[in-house]
């Protein structure tokens, strides 16, 4: 018999005519007394006919409450013979999925328009007085109005306007939130609807975690809602989606070949043949390749440019369009720079100005005596550890430590600042490097940017080498292929122990020697990253200098470390886009323009010694812009829909039951199948709280005449 | 300025300390109250007159008779057939119960000192036990003026004692007391009712006159009480019965007016003289049935 869970909880009142009769007695008067022989033979006598009286009248008064909140807690009952029809109000949530994939075209219909006709639908058999809501589901769940209404037709109104989002639907959470408006309204029917194309992605089916809340809250429940699951849409069949644009290396330069990896994947069900797929850069020509992509498969494509300006810019792709238009185009925002601007800091105490450049400085520098114009994208600029600059002016994107003996409290500070705030630190300690410092001052057991503790590794007469890996490190994936770099004819001779903490999960080992000591390792610290090397660049350790991947990997290293452009500047649906401005910026606010071309104003915020303006509207995915007032400049966001959306497969059978185990829910064919069952299941409910009412009534009477009937025998027997 | 009659009022009493002055002022009351003299019928009589031998008092010889019969006679008086009165004065704890201003013991201790002062004043000799589960104390019968001292002083001192042992009390002092007199009880005759009855029974074996005044709380007599209460004992420390009163309310009146109704029915087949006093109401009633008591004796 479902009831309303909420005022069962007023059950507990049941007990009040017991309190009252506990809290008399507590509250008794003490009376010093001299007739006890009296008093003790009466109430001998006369105790257990009174029990039997108190405990009678209080057995009725319990009776009396729970029967008044039983009534109100609307319960019902199939068909009892006898008694007057009247069908229990219902108090009905819909959940209407506006998930990305509500796109999709058929026959010129979205989905989600037939979506919206379905709700229509389910509220056109509601009756007067049924309670309702529509919960949107999106990656959050939205309610259309704050709790369940009457008013059937405001809720067709708000439905009008409503449009399918960029996001995933996220049904544990608009089940959760349907739960909810179902405990704000009293009728005692209570009812879920879900209005979906029926695509497994938004469901996460099996995953217990994500489904917690919600499935904690029905177990609890005393009164499960039916569940209904309403598909829309037939099967669809085709549908190609761009998944993923990227530059092939982390930091992207001007003057450089720079390559962008795109990946097509087709989730329909035939072969989509020599499907187009367009490059372009800003408004630049448009690159086209054609490529097959098999049923269930992807294809990857890449292209290169060459970006001449140093700027914000962005990268687009899209491919033919198909029925679920959204995702067959992607665009990747990318920050071009001149330079990647690096701070050596050389242990060396005698370095002067005219000491030659080491062969470190050199691989981050290369220099050509025939072609003095010569540069790489990494610029580095060399200094004495006392004589370090300071980070916070916004000019480095790396900063390497080769040898430095310790650092002083203001350095760790600093450098741990400018990490924090997405820079790149590498670390490369030795001879110099007093071990003790490192740990007390950057590792602090794990919590500073160090990944690991240093400690002296013993010498061994024969020298360890590196391990060849399959890397799959983007700093050093470009060496997965010997032929770039054999890292098996690195020799150490001498080198530093890394002992990172098993619990720090920041921390990783990207290669190792053959004796397993790590050789690299890396850690994530706030927005940047720290690569932590077990040697020196110096002969008397390791002859790593003198190969000739040496320069390169240095490179690849340097990209990796200064590629993280803070904040992001592509984002996840519904995350917040950020731009850091200079502290000493006239006008401190800045203009966003969304994808729909609208202007916010915003203003900058000081966080942490610096200048940051935050906009949080990103609820539409697309290109949004950040301007600033003063110079014009800007900088673009790509705020993109969830990948997994463009995977239109359908809840799979096993899938399908733990839905239906979990949720009690009942999968409906379509619109009539679902009207029949609802027809045949509220045909013969009645509700039962008239009945109620008229047991209280005569319980209410029995109470008052035993109570005068037990009076008057008290006062006759005086 | 109070009429001397108020003092017939208990609670009036409870201003003066002194029970002598409680006495006078109760007994002069009732007397003025009554516009007749008690000392019709009991002043100290004479009897008859008889020969002088040596010895006898020269002051006592009656020289009218002698004039007339030339013979020495002697004039003999009642003093020797005077009352002697023995007040035996609860002292119990339960007499220590009050509803209102004033509790039963101290209504005994004013009936107890207007009735010796009333004896007093009728040259009958008087004398007082205090008790509760043994004797207090103990004044002999005197018929002197100034005995009335003694007895109220004794009274003053009297103070709540322990549980009562009617019987055993009764028991002892019907053994103690060995010439007839009139023994007055004052008490709340709380105890055994069997053991109460044997004990009274003893002194009427002994022939004694028994006048009892049984002393009550209004409160003991209607059990007024509503809201739930904790009985406590007042002579048994720690017994105590948590009850709601006005449920147990009729048990008790039938149970105490059952007892009451013993008490009285025996007494009279015993030919006892009982009254029931209720601490409110005034003292006439008492000396009203002491005095009637008085005179049907004479």
């Amino acid at each position: 018999m479902p009831l309303n869970p909420l005022f069962l909880l007023w059950l507990g009142l049941a007990g009040a005519p017991v309190i009252i009769h506990l809290l008399n007695r507590r509250r008794y008067r003490v009376l010093h007394w001299g007739a006890m022989q009296f008093l003790e033979e009466s109430v001998a006598k006369s105790s257990r006919r009174l029990r039997i009286e108190q405990l009678l009248i209080l057995l009725l008064r319990m009776l009396i409450i729970s029967f008044i909140v039983y009534a109100m807690a609307r319960p019902y009952l199939g068909a009892i013979p006898g008694l007057p029809a009247s069908r229990p109000k219902r108090n009905v949530v819909v959940i209407l999925d506006r998930s990305m994939s509500m796109r999709y075209d058929e026959h010129r219909v979205s989905v989600f328009a037939r979506a919206k006709e379905a709700v229509a639908k389910i509220i056109g058999v509601l009756e007067k007085g049924d309670s309702l809501n529509v919960v949107l589901a999106g990656d959050e769940a939205e309610p259309t109005v704050p709790e369940p209404i009457v008013d059937h037709d405001r809720i067709t109104a708000l439905l009008k306007d409503v449009e399918p989002g960029g996001a995933q639907a996220n049904f544990a959470l608009a089940m959760e939130e349907a739960q909810a408006q179902l405990d704000k309204s009293h009728n005692p029917l209570r009812e879920i609807y879900i209005v979906t194309d029926g695509q497994a992605s938004g469901w996460y089916a099996e995953s217990e975690g994500r489904w917690f809340a919600a499935l904690t809250k029905l177990r609890r429940g005393s009164a499960k809602p039916k569940v209904y699951v309403l598909p829309v849409g037939t099967q669809r069949e085709e549908n190609a989606a761009v998944v993923a644009l990227r530059p092939a290396l982390d930091s992207v330069g001007i003057y450089q070949e720079t390559r962008f990896d795109v990946r097509v994947s087709n989730f329909g069900r035939e072969e989509r043949k020599d499907l187009n797929v367009s490059f372009s850069v800003d408004d630049s020509e448009e690159q086209v390749a054609q490529v097959d992509v098999p049923p269930g498969e992807s294809a990857s494509v890449s292209f290169s440019h060459k970006f001449d300006e140093a700027d914000s810019c962005l990268v687009r792709v899209r491919i033919d369009p198909d029925a679920l238009p959204a995702d067959d185009r992607m665009t990747t925002s990318v920050d071009v720079y001149d330079a990647i601007h690096v701070l050596l800091v050389d242990g060396s105490a005698e370095r002067t100005a005219l000491t030659p450049p080491g062969p470190l400085e050199l691989a981050l520098s290369p220099r050509d005596k025939d072609h003095p114009d010569f540069k790489t994208l990494l610029a580095a600029e060399v200094c004495r550890a006392d004589e370090m600059p300071q980070l916070s002016t916004g000019k480095y994107h790396l900063v390497v430590l080769h040898d430095v003996a310790e650092l002083t409290h203001r350095h760790v500070s600093e450098i741990e600042r400018f990490v924090d705030a997405g820079g790149g630190l590498l670390i490369l300690p030795g001879g110099r490097t007093r071990p003790k410092a490192y740990n007390s001052l950057l590792y602090r057991d794990s919590d500073g940017p160090l990944p690991a503790r240093l400690e002296h590794a013993p010498r061994t007469n024969d020298p360890a080498r590196a391990m060849a890996q399959a890397f799959t490190h983007p700093a050093l994936a470009a060496f997965r292929d010997p032929k770039s770099g054999d890292f098996t004819l690195i020799e150490v001779r001498k080198h530093f122990r890394l002992m990172p903490d098993a619990r720090d999960k920041a921390a990783r080992v990207l290669a190792r020697l053959d004796n397993t000591d790590p050789l690299f390792m890396e850690k994530k610290f706030g927005q940047g990253k720290v690569i932590v090397t077990a040697v020196p660049i110096d002969e008397a350790w390791t002859n790593l200098q003198k190969r000739s991947f040496f320069p390169p990997l240095m490179h690849y290293l340097g990209y990796y470390l200064a590629g993280s452009v803070h904040p992001p500047r592509n984002v996840p649906l519904g995350s917040p886009i950020a731009r850091l401005l200079p502290l000493d910026l006239p006008d401190r606010s800045v203009k966003v323009i969304d994808p729909e071309g609208e202007q916010h104003e915003i203003d900058a915020k000081e966080k942490g010694g610096r200048l940051v303006a935050t906009y949080s509207g990103t609820d539409r995915p697309g290109v949004y812009r950040i301007e600033e007032h003063e110079s014009g400049r800007r900088t673009y966001y790509v705020v993109r829909s969830p990948v997994g959306e463009s995977n239109l497969d359908p809840l799979n059978p096993r899938e399908k039951i733990w839905v239906e185990e979990q949720l009690g829910a009942s999968f409906a064919e379509n619109w009539d199948d679902l009207r029949t069952r609802l027809f045949a299941e509220s045909k013969d409910a009645r509700e039962l709280w008239q009945l109620i009412v008229v047991l209280t009534i005569g319980l209410v009477l029995l109470e008052t005449y035993l109570t005068g009937r037990f009076a008057k025998r008290m006062r006759t027997e005086r | 300025m109070p009429e001397i009659v108020d003092y017939l009022k208990p609670e009036s009493l409870q201003k003066l300390a002194r029970m002598e002055i409680v006495a006078r002022l109760v007994v002069e009351g009732f007397i003025s109250g009554m516009h007749k003299s008690p000392h019709r019928g009991f002043s100290v009589e004479f009897a008859e007159h008889r020969q002088y031998v040596p010895g006898d008092e020269i002051r006592h010889i009656n020289w009218k008779a002698y004039a007339r019969s030339d013979r020495y006679y002697i004039k003999q008086y009642e003093e020797e057939t005077n009352l002697r009165g023995y007040i035996l004065l609860d002292c119990s704890a339960s007499m220590s119960y009050k509803s209102g201003a004033v509790s039963k013991l101290f209504y005994g201790k004013c009936l107890a000192a207007a009735l010796s002062y009333l004896m007093l004043k009728q040259q009958d000799s008087v004398g007082l036990v205090t008790f509760d589960n043994m004797v207090r104390s103990y004044v002999p019968p005197r018929a002197a003026p100034t005995h009335l001292k003694a007895i109220t002083h004794r009274i003053d001192e009297a103070r709540i004692g322990k549980e009562t042992s009617l019987s055993a009390i009764f028991h002892d002092l019907a053994e103690r007391i060995k010439r007839r007199g009139l023994i007055i009880i004052i008490s709340d005759l709380f105890d055994d009712l069997k053991d109460i009855l044997s004990g009274l029974s003893h002194f009427r074996h002994r022939k004694h006159e028994v006048l009892v005044f049984q002393v009550l709380d209004p409160d003991e007599l209607n059990f007024p009480f509503r809201n739930w209460t904790m009985f406590n004992s007042l002579e048994d420390d720690g017994h105590r019965v948590l009850t709601e009163p006005q449920r147990v309310r009729p048990a008790y009146l039938r149970s105490f007016g059952r007892f009451t109704r013993e008490v009285r029915r025996n007494c009279r087949q015993k030919r006892i003289d009982y009254e029931q006093l209720d601490t409110g109401v005034p003292f006439d009633v008492a000396l009203g049935t002491y005095l009637a008591k008085r005179i049907g004796n004479l």
